[in-house]
Protein backbone atom coordinates (compact mmCIF):
# COMPACT_ATOMS: atom_id res chain seq x y z
CA UNK A 1 0.00 0.00 0.00
CA UNK A 2 1.31 3.46 -0.85
CA UNK A 3 2.14 5.84 1.97
CA UNK A 4 -0.60 8.21 0.82
CA UNK A 5 -3.41 5.65 0.84
CA UNK A 6 -2.18 4.25 4.16
CA UNK A 7 -2.32 7.69 5.76
CA UNK A 8 -5.79 8.24 4.33
CA UNK A 9 -6.86 4.87 5.70
CA UNK A 10 -5.51 5.78 9.13
CA UNK A 11 -7.30 9.15 9.07
CA UNK A 12 -10.54 7.39 8.12
CA UNK A 13 -9.95 4.85 10.89
CA UNK A 14 -9.64 7.65 13.46
CA UNK A 15 -13.01 9.04 12.35
CA UNK A 16 -14.54 5.54 12.40
CA UNK A 17 -13.21 5.04 15.90
CA UNK A 18 -14.98 8.16 17.16
CA UNK A 19 -18.25 6.93 15.64
CA UNK A 20 -17.86 3.51 17.21
CA UNK A 21 -17.24 5.00 20.66
CA UNK A 22 -20.30 7.22 20.34
CA UNK A 23 -22.28 4.05 19.64
CA UNK A 24 -20.66 2.37 22.67
CA UNK A 25 -21.61 5.35 24.87
CA UNK A 26 -25.23 5.19 23.70
CA UNK A 27 -25.30 1.45 24.41
CA UNK A 28 -23.87 2.00 27.89
CA UNK A 29 -26.86 4.23 28.73
CA UNK A 30 -29.18 1.42 27.69
CA UNK A 31 -27.44 -1.09 29.94
CA UNK A 32 -27.05 1.57 32.64
CA UNK A 33 -30.85 1.96 32.71
CA UNK A 34 -31.23 -1.79 33.23
CA UNK A 35 -28.64 -1.75 36.01
CA UNK A 36 -30.47 1.14 37.71
CA UNK A 37 -33.75 -0.79 37.52
CA UNK A 38 -32.06 -3.73 39.28
CA UNK A 39 -31.07 -1.57 42.25
CA UNK A 40 -34.46 0.16 42.33
CA UNK A 41 -36.55 -3.01 42.14
CA UNK A 42 -34.37 -5.49 44.03
CA UNK A 43 -32.83 -3.12 46.57
CA UNK A 44 -30.51 -5.03 48.88
CA UNK A 45 -31.90 -8.43 47.88
CA UNK A 46 -31.28 -10.89 45.07
CA UNK A 47 -32.82 -14.15 43.90
CA UNK A 48 -31.11 -17.44 44.71
CA UNK A 49 -29.11 -18.08 41.54
CA UNK A 50 -26.56 -20.78 40.82
CA UNK A 51 -23.31 -19.23 42.05
CA UNK A 52 -21.07 -21.79 40.37
CA UNK A 53 -22.77 -21.21 37.02
CA UNK A 54 -22.42 -17.43 37.39
CA UNK A 55 -18.71 -17.74 38.08
CA UNK A 56 -18.19 -20.16 35.20
CA UNK A 57 -19.95 -18.03 32.55
CA UNK A 58 -18.13 -14.94 33.82
CA UNK A 59 -14.79 -16.71 33.50
CA UNK A 60 -15.70 -17.92 30.01
CA UNK A 61 -16.50 -14.39 28.87
CA UNK A 62 -13.30 -12.95 30.37
CA UNK A 63 -11.22 -15.65 28.66
CA UNK A 64 -13.02 -14.92 25.38
CA UNK A 65 -11.98 -11.28 25.73
CA UNK A 66 -8.38 -12.41 26.14
CA UNK A 67 -8.57 -14.38 22.89
CA UNK A 68 -10.25 -11.48 21.10
CA UNK A 69 -7.38 -9.24 22.19
CA UNK A 70 -4.93 -11.91 21.03
CA UNK A 71 -6.63 -12.02 17.62
CA UNK A 72 -6.43 -8.24 17.27
CA UNK A 73 -2.76 -8.18 18.30
CA UNK A 74 -2.05 -11.04 15.90
CA UNK A 75 -3.53 -9.37 12.82
CA UNK A 76 -1.80 -6.10 13.77
CA UNK A 77 1.47 -8.04 13.59
CA UNK A 78 0.54 -10.05 10.48
CA UNK A 79 0.28 -13.31 12.41
CA UNK A 80 -2.63 -14.75 10.44
CA UNK A 81 -2.66 -18.22 11.94
CA UNK A 82 -2.96 -16.93 15.53
CA UNK A 83 -5.59 -14.42 14.36
CA UNK A 84 -7.71 -17.11 12.75
CA UNK A 85 -7.43 -19.54 15.68
CA UNK A 86 -8.09 -16.87 18.31
CA UNK A 87 -11.18 -15.58 16.49
CA UNK A 88 -12.65 -19.08 16.33
CA UNK A 89 -11.89 -19.70 20.02
CA UNK A 90 -13.54 -16.36 20.91
CA UNK A 91 -16.68 -17.26 18.96
CA UNK A 92 -16.72 -20.71 20.57
CA UNK A 93 -16.44 -19.25 24.07
CA UNK A 94 -19.22 -16.80 23.23
CA UNK A 95 -21.45 -19.73 22.30
CA UNK A 96 -20.49 -21.52 25.55
CA UNK A 97 -21.51 -18.37 27.47
CA UNK A 98 -24.87 -18.33 25.66
CA UNK A 99 -25.45 -21.98 26.47
CA UNK A 100 -24.63 -21.29 30.13
CA UNK A 101 -27.09 -18.39 30.40
CA UNK A 102 -29.90 -19.49 28.09
CA UNK A 103 -29.55 -23.24 28.40
CA UNK A 104 -28.96 -23.45 32.15
CA UNK A 105 -29.69 -20.20 34.03
CA UNK A 106 -32.94 -19.58 32.20
CA UNK A 107 -34.09 -23.14 32.91
CA UNK A 108 -33.85 -22.60 36.68
CA UNK A 109 -36.68 -21.95 39.11
CA UNK A 110 -37.09 -18.24 38.20
CA UNK A 111 -39.25 -17.44 35.18
CA UNK A 112 -39.78 -14.05 33.42
CA UNK A 113 -43.27 -13.70 34.92
CA UNK A 114 -42.06 -14.21 38.51
CA UNK A 115 -42.45 -10.58 39.60
CA UNK A 116 -39.57 -8.14 39.75
CA UNK A 117 -36.93 -10.86 40.14
CA UNK A 118 -37.91 -12.63 36.95
CA UNK A 119 -38.42 -9.40 34.99
CA UNK A 120 -35.07 -7.87 35.93
CA UNK A 121 -33.10 -11.11 35.60
CA UNK A 122 -34.48 -11.94 32.16
CA UNK A 123 -34.39 -8.31 31.01
CA UNK A 124 -30.72 -7.91 31.89
CA UNK A 125 -29.45 -11.31 30.81
CA UNK A 126 -31.70 -11.33 27.74
CA UNK A 127 -30.50 -8.06 26.31
CA UNK A 128 -26.91 -8.97 27.13
CA UNK A 129 -27.29 -12.41 25.53
CA UNK A 130 -28.65 -10.73 22.38
CA UNK A 131 -25.47 -8.63 22.23
CA UNK A 132 -23.31 -11.71 22.75
CA UNK A 133 -25.15 -13.46 19.92
CA UNK A 134 -24.67 -10.51 17.54
CA UNK A 135 -21.01 -10.35 18.63
CA UNK A 136 -20.51 -14.02 17.76
CA UNK A 137 -22.06 -13.47 14.32
CA UNK A 138 -19.83 -10.44 13.78
CA UNK A 139 -16.73 -12.40 14.86
CA UNK A 140 -17.52 -15.19 12.42
CA UNK A 141 -18.01 -12.69 9.56
CA UNK A 142 -14.70 -10.99 10.36
CA UNK A 143 -12.95 -14.35 10.72
CA UNK A 144 -14.21 -15.32 7.26
CA UNK A 145 -13.07 -12.01 5.76
CA UNK A 146 -9.68 -12.44 7.44
CA UNK A 147 -9.42 -15.95 6.01
CA UNK A 148 -9.91 -14.44 2.55
CA UNK A 149 -7.11 -11.94 3.18
CA UNK A 150 -9.13 -8.77 3.76
CA UNK A 151 -7.01 -7.61 6.69
CA UNK A 152 -3.33 -6.89 7.24
CA UNK A 153 -1.11 -5.33 9.86
CA UNK A 154 -1.75 -1.89 8.38
CA UNK A 155 -5.45 -2.32 7.55
CA UNK A 156 -7.59 -4.08 10.13
CA UNK A 157 -10.29 -1.65 11.19
CA UNK A 158 -12.92 -4.39 10.93
CA UNK A 159 -11.04 -6.51 13.45
CA UNK A 160 -10.48 -3.56 15.79
CA UNK A 161 -14.17 -2.57 15.71
CA UNK A 162 -15.28 -6.14 16.38
CA UNK A 163 -12.81 -6.39 19.26
CA UNK A 164 -14.02 -3.13 20.84
CA UNK A 165 -17.63 -4.30 20.54
CA UNK A 166 -16.82 -7.69 22.08
CA UNK A 167 -14.87 -6.14 24.96
CA UNK A 168 -17.77 -3.76 25.58
CA UNK A 169 -20.11 -6.75 25.91
CA UNK A 170 -17.58 -8.12 28.41
CA UNK A 171 -17.49 -4.84 30.37
CA UNK A 172 -21.29 -4.88 30.60
CA UNK A 173 -21.13 -8.36 32.12
CA UNK A 174 -18.43 -7.15 34.54
CA UNK A 175 -21.16 -4.87 35.96
CA UNK A 176 -24.07 -7.31 35.58
CA UNK A 177 -22.47 -10.36 37.20
CA UNK A 178 -22.00 -8.88 40.70
CA UNK A 179 -25.32 -7.00 40.46
CA UNK A 180 -27.23 -10.20 39.70
CA UNK A 181 -25.28 -12.86 41.56
CA UNK A 182 -23.30 -11.26 44.37
CA UNK A 183 -24.83 -8.06 45.74
CA UNK A 184 -27.58 -8.15 48.35
CA UNK A 185 -29.09 -10.85 50.51
CA UNK A 186 -30.46 -13.97 48.84
CA UNK A 187 -34.23 -14.45 49.07
CA UNK B 1 -45.39 -3.15 41.47
CA UNK B 2 -47.82 -0.21 41.54
CA UNK B 3 -48.42 2.51 38.97
CA UNK B 4 -46.23 5.07 40.75
CA UNK B 5 -43.24 2.74 40.61
CA UNK B 6 -43.78 2.06 36.90
CA UNK B 7 -44.00 5.81 36.21
CA UNK B 8 -40.82 6.40 38.21
CA UNK B 9 -38.96 3.74 36.21
CA UNK B 10 -40.19 5.28 32.96
CA UNK B 11 -38.93 8.67 34.16
CA UNK B 12 -35.52 7.16 34.98
CA UNK B 13 -35.28 5.55 31.53
CA UNK B 14 -36.49 8.73 29.77
CA UNK B 15 -34.10 10.85 31.84
CA UNK B 16 -31.19 8.55 30.97
CA UNK B 17 -32.02 8.80 27.26
CA UNK B 18 -32.27 12.59 27.42
CA UNK B 19 -28.99 12.81 29.29
CA UNK B 20 -27.41 10.49 26.70
CA UNK B 21 -28.69 12.72 23.89
CA UNK B 22 -27.34 15.89 25.48
CA UNK B 23 -23.98 14.30 26.23
CA UNK B 24 -23.85 12.79 22.73
CA UNK B 25 -24.50 16.11 21.01
CA UNK B 26 -21.97 17.86 23.26
CA UNK B 27 -19.39 15.20 22.55
CA UNK B 28 -20.09 15.35 18.81
CA UNK B 29 -19.55 19.13 18.80
CA UNK B 30 -16.36 18.78 20.79
CA UNK B 31 -15.03 16.03 18.53
CA UNK B 32 -16.02 17.98 15.42
CA UNK B 33 -13.92 20.89 16.62
CA UNK B 34 -11.07 18.49 17.27
CA UNK B 35 -11.28 16.33 14.12
CA UNK B 36 -13.47 18.35 11.71
CA UNK B 37 -15.92 15.52 11.07
CA UNK B 38 -19.19 17.20 10.16
CA UNK B 39 -20.14 17.96 6.49
CA UNK B 40 -20.14 21.75 7.09
CA UNK B 41 -16.43 21.53 7.66
CA UNK B 42 -15.78 19.16 4.78
CA UNK B 43 -13.48 21.59 2.99
CA UNK B 44 -11.58 22.25 6.16
CA UNK B 45 -11.38 18.50 6.82
CA UNK B 46 -10.10 17.84 3.30
CA UNK B 47 -7.46 20.50 3.77
CA UNK B 48 -6.50 19.02 7.10
CA UNK B 49 -6.31 15.55 5.57
CA UNK B 50 -4.20 16.82 2.66
CA UNK B 51 -1.81 18.38 5.15
CA UNK B 52 -1.60 15.12 7.08
CA UNK B 53 -0.94 13.19 3.87
CA UNK B 54 1.77 15.63 2.83
CA UNK B 55 3.46 15.38 6.22
CA UNK B 56 3.18 11.61 6.24
CA UNK B 57 4.72 11.32 2.77
CA UNK B 58 7.81 12.92 4.21
CA UNK B 59 7.87 10.82 7.33
CA UNK B 60 6.59 7.31 6.71
CA UNK B 61 8.62 5.15 9.09
CA UNK B 62 10.43 2.19 7.61
CA UNK B 63 9.08 -1.28 8.37
CA UNK B 64 10.82 -2.72 11.42
CA UNK B 65 13.20 -5.59 10.94
CA UNK B 66 11.79 -9.02 11.66
CA UNK B 67 13.36 -9.38 15.10
CA UNK B 68 11.83 -6.14 16.30
CA UNK B 69 8.43 -7.10 14.87
CA UNK B 70 8.65 -10.47 16.59
CA UNK B 71 9.56 -8.86 19.91
CA UNK B 72 6.67 -6.38 19.57
CA UNK B 73 4.27 -9.22 18.79
CA UNK B 74 5.44 -11.20 21.83
CA UNK B 75 5.13 -8.10 24.03
CA UNK B 76 1.54 -7.57 22.83
CA UNK B 77 0.63 -11.20 23.58
CA UNK B 78 2.33 -10.99 26.99
CA UNK B 79 0.37 -7.88 27.92
CA UNK B 80 -2.87 -9.71 27.09
CA UNK B 81 -1.88 -12.54 29.44
CA UNK B 82 -1.07 -10.13 32.28
CA UNK B 83 -4.43 -8.39 31.89
CA UNK B 84 -6.24 -11.75 31.93
CA UNK B 85 -4.41 -12.70 35.15
CA UNK B 86 -5.42 -9.36 36.68
CA UNK B 87 -9.05 -9.90 35.69
CA UNK B 88 -9.02 -13.45 37.07
CA UNK B 89 -7.60 -12.30 40.43
CA UNK B 90 -10.19 -9.50 40.72
CA UNK B 91 -13.05 -11.88 39.81
CA UNK B 92 -11.98 -14.41 42.46
CA UNK B 93 -11.65 -11.56 44.98
CA UNK B 94 -15.17 -10.41 44.05
CA UNK B 95 -16.56 -13.89 44.59
CA UNK B 96 -14.78 -14.33 47.93
CA UNK B 97 -15.81 -10.89 49.19
CA UNK B 98 -19.47 -11.55 48.29
CA UNK B 99 -19.81 -15.14 49.46
CA UNK B 100 -17.42 -15.50 52.42
CA UNK B 101 -17.07 -11.95 53.75
CA UNK B 102 -20.65 -10.72 53.58
CA UNK B 103 -20.29 -8.62 50.43
CA UNK B 104 -19.77 -4.89 50.86
CA UNK B 105 -21.45 -3.21 47.88
CA UNK B 106 -18.92 -0.36 47.95
CA UNK B 107 -15.96 -2.73 47.88
CA UNK B 108 -17.59 -4.77 45.12
CA UNK B 109 -18.04 -1.59 43.05
CA UNK B 110 -14.35 -0.74 43.52
CA UNK B 111 -13.46 -4.18 42.15
CA UNK B 112 -15.94 -3.77 39.26
CA UNK B 113 -14.45 -0.42 38.30
CA UNK B 114 -10.92 -1.86 38.47
CA UNK B 115 -11.91 -4.69 36.11
CA UNK B 116 -13.71 -2.35 33.72
CA UNK B 117 -10.71 0.00 33.77
CA UNK B 118 -8.33 -2.83 32.85
CA UNK B 119 -10.51 -3.87 29.89
CA UNK B 120 -11.07 -0.29 28.69
CA UNK B 121 -7.38 0.60 28.80
CA UNK B 122 -5.65 -2.57 27.63
CA UNK B 123 -8.24 -4.44 25.56
CA UNK B 124 -10.39 -1.62 24.15
CA UNK B 125 -7.48 0.85 23.75
CA UNK B 126 -9.65 3.80 24.75
CA UNK B 127 -6.56 6.03 24.72
CA UNK B 128 -6.44 5.76 20.90
CA UNK B 129 -9.39 8.16 20.81
CA UNK B 130 -7.17 11.08 21.71
CA UNK B 131 -3.90 9.68 20.42
CA UNK B 132 -2.46 10.14 16.94
CA UNK B 133 -0.67 6.79 17.18
CA UNK B 134 -2.08 3.57 15.78
CA UNK B 135 -2.82 0.53 17.94
CA UNK B 136 -0.14 -2.02 18.83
Amino acid sequence: MSAESLVEYQAQTRANRVGLWLFIISESFLFGGLLASRFYLWGNTRPALDQALGLIVTSVLLISSFFMNRAESAIAHDDRKTFSNSMLITAGLGIVFLIGVVGFEWQGHIKPWDGVYGAVLFGMTGLHALHVLSGVVLILIIWNLGRKGHFSGDRHWGVEATAVYWHFVDVVWVFFYPALYLMGTGV
Amino acid sequence: MNTEEVVLILWIVAGSLMLASVLGVGLAIMLDRRFSLLPADAAKAAESRATRVAVAREAVPPKPVDEKALAARKAAYRQGVFVLIGLAVLTVLEFVVATALGGSVVFLFVLILAKAGLILQFYMHVNLLWSEEEAH
